[in-house]
């Protein structure tokens, strides 16, 4: 029977991966990552779930295993966070090339300099170009369910890329919801026992992986067709997700899309604060706006054409950035309106708005200012300027911890 | 802190050169081996920090040091006082800092990363006779993050990620020998439950050039479940034991600095910390016991 | 919905009240929400938790700045971070708090014209400080009338999995001994709908400073001093000079350098930043460092 509890984000990926029954879990610590790797050890210690977890000492070492293992034939899993996510940073660009499946949880938290606890999302956008799929989440639930939707996809033999399931650290990871746990052979019978197909070393079977390839041409081809895997995981993602809801009855498209049908108004943001977007939009519906929320799921690859689709016809979209690339700004800003430069159709004046950097809140008068600024550029007919979500208060506050510091003057 | 040396305990109190006001836990060993070393080593110092729980030490806009500070990441930080030292070395050389100007460079990581991820900078940094010094805070975990198993964790303790049976299975890398093994100018093993003991290996690597390696045990009231008053008593317990050496390197030889001719059981150490509490409840583990109690008395035949 | 903030200090079980409150909810058929939020502090440090229960999926996020109840398991936090445990008091907001101080003096302390329900420690087992979890969980439970005992004890020992029995048992019978004791105030805690009064944030548009400042840097020295770790403590050391031989082991032992000397050369805490260890006190070869109970007195100190 299929049941309710509530769990935190964390609790969940676990959840995710002992339903997936997973083989093998290298593992290090990180803030807020720690209570994924202590909830699956304790399982595993107390005899609960059957599977190995190996602790690292670094997430370069950890990932490394994590693709490793994949290529010698096991269901693996690994998490991490931030800082951790960097350091393990070259070999998540190289894994994607050895076509190997695994599902790695991050638990967004802002890099550093300065260094920081708190999340956003500058982690997970710098493994963007890398290859591995990435599913953004904006629930505890919906955690659990990307992991196990996240195998269905990596283990399909045209795709073999690392999925990346994203979470944000303490707006999630930290915070209990309820979720419903599946049904352990439900899962199994949707994921199938892990059949590793090629990726096995054995001694009938010899085979040489990782190879250089010093050939520009041939190494256009490797990198192209990770490439092309990349783009038709959307197609395989899609699939799996029906599959899903058939099985499980949860929904869970390309891009979720809430109040959109009638909406001349939108926000576009991934992870957990989009669900207090949906109360804006709640809110100024009340007051007449039609408004709705656009909230991508799946980054890499990256739904241009659905979101067209979603966008065609709106007159204002604000994007609401958690990260920033300096020197340009919002990263999703910058993905959506590629997506959008060129295309036939009436798309919409955009705004880039950046938010919530460092765990800073996105307030409910913030969602109101920016719509209300949206409504304005509208009518204008103009693209505003980048604008971070910063405050009078918060630069009084600032001049006055620089009095402390002592650097206020120089 | 009286200046010049340190020859009995009232040499050490009086003034710090480390503040109040951090946000680290209450009975932290770790900060008492970190304020023992600013006194010891006076104010003209930086300190090039790995990720870890001395991490908290300085948050925006708060500092407690008297002298300088950088945080690196986890894995480099001896890399980040190589840095440091080359350029002083550099301006000092061209005249554009005086010599008065210049600092001690001293490298603070836990265990996790001295023993782990930091290894290889360290490795590389002694090869390059930095002259630096590092300051080891051993908690036997990482702490910072809850304090999962490290490299120096003890064999047999509980912690986050060896949560039940007989605790961790893995034997504390002996890291006083690998460092040992580049043959550095100066090498100690420290405890700030022993203050005099500490301050004469300060003051001796004080006066020589090249890499100068610190490794302090450091009681850790929340990660080896203990109430915060007992940290100095578990240190000495730990030295009394004969589980934490008191050893240095110099010159090619390693030398014991405190030897205990009766040493006192193991399990008078163990019991009290709840990280070992699986030893003695619900009935007494005497396998365990055992064999980490001859762990300890083969060293001391061995040496 | 029910928006609920639970106000402690490290190691009072905060967390685990708002979990077990969350659970209650939870299995009266309410959706919830319920987070700590952790700072880089430790144990003793200011900390807070939070739920929120509403009958629809919740979209909220984050803290809770409109609160329906705050509790207060730590009066000392009044003093400490006061404007952070009244945050967002409104129209409805009620406060349950656990003191020892009369209620015209937490009424002038808290000035905020609202309910304040009270529990006397002296009415409470002399050690309810490990109990705070469930006092506080169940004095929450009752407040909102919408949540019955048996739910209540479901989720006291859904959190407690883990304890041994006998711990198990306290807990269920201090929270319903509570739960009942607060039934007169039954119902007192009410929802708010969504939240519709707003104000302009008063953004601005961020310019260019130079990087001497716009980096995280301290120029100067010892700033740490200005944090008040001495609010921390639940116990004090008192020296007793009668007996203290001025050999200031304290001083060289304690890890916080909350230890000066006087000109006599004796030994003098600063608690304002004492953060209560007590390692001075199993130092001392005089026995010359009293423990004393904080509560009593910390308010005075901070
Ligand atoms: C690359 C990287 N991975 C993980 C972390 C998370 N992290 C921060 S502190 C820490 C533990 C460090 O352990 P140790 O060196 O023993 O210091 P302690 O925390 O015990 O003081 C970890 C894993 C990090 N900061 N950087
Ligand atoms: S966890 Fe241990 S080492 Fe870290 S600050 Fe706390 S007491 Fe010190
Ligand atoms: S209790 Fe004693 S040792 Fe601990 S912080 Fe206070 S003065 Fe220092
Ligand atoms: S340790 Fe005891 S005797 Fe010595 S100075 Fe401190 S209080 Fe006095
Ligand atoms: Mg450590």
């Amino acid at each position: 029977m299929t049941h309710q509890i509530l769990v935190t984000g964390n609790a969940a990926a676990a959840w995710g991966a002992r339903l997936s029954s997973v083989d093998y879990i290298p593992a290090f610590p990180i803030t807020p990552q720690t209570e994924i790797i202590e909830t699956l050890s304790g399982w595993i210690n107390n005899g609960e779930m059957d599977s190995h977890l190996t602790m690292y000492e670094s997430e370069h070492s950890m990932i490394t295993a994590a693709g490793s293992a994949a290529t010698a034939g096991v269901r693996v899993f690994t998490a991490t966070s931030s800082q951790g996510l960097m350091y393990g940073m070259e070999m998540i660009f190289a894994i994607p090339g050895w076509r190997v499946p695994f599902v790695l949880v991050n638990v967004s938290r802002g890099l550093a300099s300065p260094i920081t606890l708190e999340c956003d999302h500058n982690d997970i956008l710098a493994a963007r170009d890398s290859g591995c799929i990435q599913i953004h989440c904006s629930t505890c639930q919906e955690i659990l369910d990307s992991v196990i939707i996240g195998y269905k996809i990596s283990e399909h033999i045209k795709i073999r890329l690392p999925v990346i399931v994203n979470l944000d650290g303490f707006y999630l990871s930290f915070t209990r919801e309820p979720v419903e746990i599946p049904e352990q052979h439900k899962v199994i019978q949707y994921l199938g026992e892990y059949n590793p197909m090629n990726d096995i070393y054995s001694a009938s079977a010899p085979q040489a992986r990782g190879l250089i390839v010093l050939v520009g041409s041939q190494y256009s081809y490797f990198r192209y067709q990770a490439h092309l895997a990349n783009l038709k995981a959307l197609d395989v993602y899609k699939e799996a997700a029906e599959e899903f809801t058939l099985q499980f009855g949860r929904n869970y498209s390309v891009i979720e899309s809430y109040k959109i049908d009638d909406a001349e108004y939108c926000f576009i943001m991934v992870g957990s604060f989009s669900t207090k977007a949906k109360s804006a939009a709640d809110l100024l519906r009340s007051e007449g706006w039609r408004i709705g929320l656009i909230r991508p799921r799946l980054i890499r690859p990256f739904p241009s054409e659905e979101l067209r689709i979603l966008l065609s016809g709106i007159k204002g979209a604000a994007v609401i950035d958690q990260n920033i690339s300096f020197g340009k700004g919002g990263i999703l800003y910058t993905e959506i309106t590629s997506a959008l430069y060129g295309a036939d159709g009436n798309y919409p004046v955009t705004g880039s708005f950046i938010g919530g950097l460092g765990g800073r809140d996105i307030t409910i008068d913030e969602f109101i200012v920016i719509a209300g600024e949206m409504r304005e550029y509208v009518q204008k007919g103009k693209q505003p300027d980048t604008r971070l979500l910063f405050t009078e208060d918060e630069l009084q506050q600032i001049k006055k911890i620089q009095l402390i510091a002592g650097t206020e003057n120089s | 802190m009286s200046e010049g040396l340190i020859k009995n305990i009232k040499d050490l109190a009086g003034e710090h050169n480390l503040a109040s006001g951090t946000s680290i836990c209450a009975g932290c060993g770790a900060l008492e081996t970190v304020k023992l070393f600013c006194d010891i080593l006076g104010k003209n110092t930086v300190f090039v920090n790995a990720a870890g729980c001395m991490t908290l030490l300085a948050i925006y806009p708060f500092t407690p040091f008297s002298g300088s500070w950088l945080y690196t990441a986890m894995a480099s930080a001896s890399a980040g006082a190589q840095g440091i030292r080359d350029a002083l070395d550099i301006l000092i050389k061209k005249g554009r800092l005086s010599a008065a100007e210049d600092l001690k460079v001293i490298v603070l990581t836990g265990d996790g990363s001295a023993y782990g991820m930091g290894l290889s900078a360290t490795s590389a940094a002694i090869d390059r006779c930095l002259d630096f010094y590092y300051l080891c805070y051993n908690n036997e975990g990482y702490g910072n993050t809850g304090h999962q198993d490290s490299a120096a964790t003890p064999y047999g303790a509980r912690t986050a990620t060896s949560s039940s049976g007989a605790g961790f299975i893995g034997r504390k890398k002996d890291l006083f020998s690998i460092w040992a093994a580049h043959k550095p100018a100066y090498l100690a093993t420290v405890i700030a439950a022993e203050p005099m003991d500490f301050a004469r290996k300060v003051e001796t690597a004080m006066k020589i050039k090249g890499p100068k390696m610190f490794i302090s045990l450091a009681p850790c009231p929340t990660g080896w479940h203990y109430e915060p008053h007992q940290t100095v008593s578990i240190g000495k317990l730990a030295v009394q034991t004969g589980i934490w050496p008191l050893k240095e390197y110099k010159d090619g030889k390693v030398t014991h600095t405190k030897v205990i001719k009766e040493k006192l059981p193991v399990e008078e150490y163990l019991k009290l910390q709840g990280r070992f509490e699986h030893l003695f409840t619900p009935e007494k583990n005497l396998v365990l016991i055992n064999e980490i109690q001859s762990s300890v008395d083969q060293y001391w035949i061995d040496i | 919905m029910y928006r609920i903030r639970f106000h402690g200090r490290g190691g009072e079980g905060m967390k685990t009240a708002s979990r077990i409150l969350g659970s209650s909810f939870f299995f009266e058929g309410f959706q919830v929400q319920d987070a700590p939020k952790y700072g880089a502090e430790r144990r003793g440090a200011p900390v807070s938790a939070y739920v929120r229960a509403d009958h629809k999926q919740i979209y909220e996020r984050g803290e809770i700045h409109k609160p329906d109840l705050i509790v207060i398991a730590d009066e000392t936090l009044l003093h400490v971070t006061r404007n952070t445990v009244l945050e967002g008091i409104h129209e409805n907001t009620v406060i349950f708090i656990i003191s020892a101080m009369s209620n015209s003096e937490l009424e002038e302390i808290i000035n905020s014209g609202k309910s304040i329900i009270k529990i006397d420690p002296a009415a409470l087992p002399e050690n309810y400080h490990r109990f705070l979890s469930p006092i506080t969980a169940s004095a929450s439970a009752c407040f909102t009338g919408k949540i019955q005992s048996s739910n209540l004890i479901r989720g006291v020992k859904d959190e407690l999995k883990t304890v041994k029995d006998d711990l198990i048992i306290e807990n269920v019978a201090i929270a319903e001994k509570i739960f009942n004791e607060m039934k007169s105030y039954s119902g007192i805690v009410t929802e708010t709908g969504e939240i519709t009064v707003l104000r302009d944030p008063q953004l601005i548009t961020l310019p260019l400073h130079n990087s001497s400042i716009a980096t995280p840097v301290i120029r100067t020295v010892s700033t740490s001093v200005k944090n008040q770790t001495g609010s921390w403590r639940t116990a004090r050391p008192v020296v007793l000079y009668e007996k203290c031989s001025g050999c200031m082991m304290c001083n060289v032992y304690c890890p916080d350098s909350a230890i000066t000397k006087n000109k006599d050369g004796f030994p003098v805490i600063d608690y304002n930043h004492c953060k209560g260890c007590l390692i001075c006190c199993e130092v001392c070869p005089s026995g010359a460092i009293r423990k004393e109970n904080e509560k009593i007195r910390r308010s005075e100190t901070v």
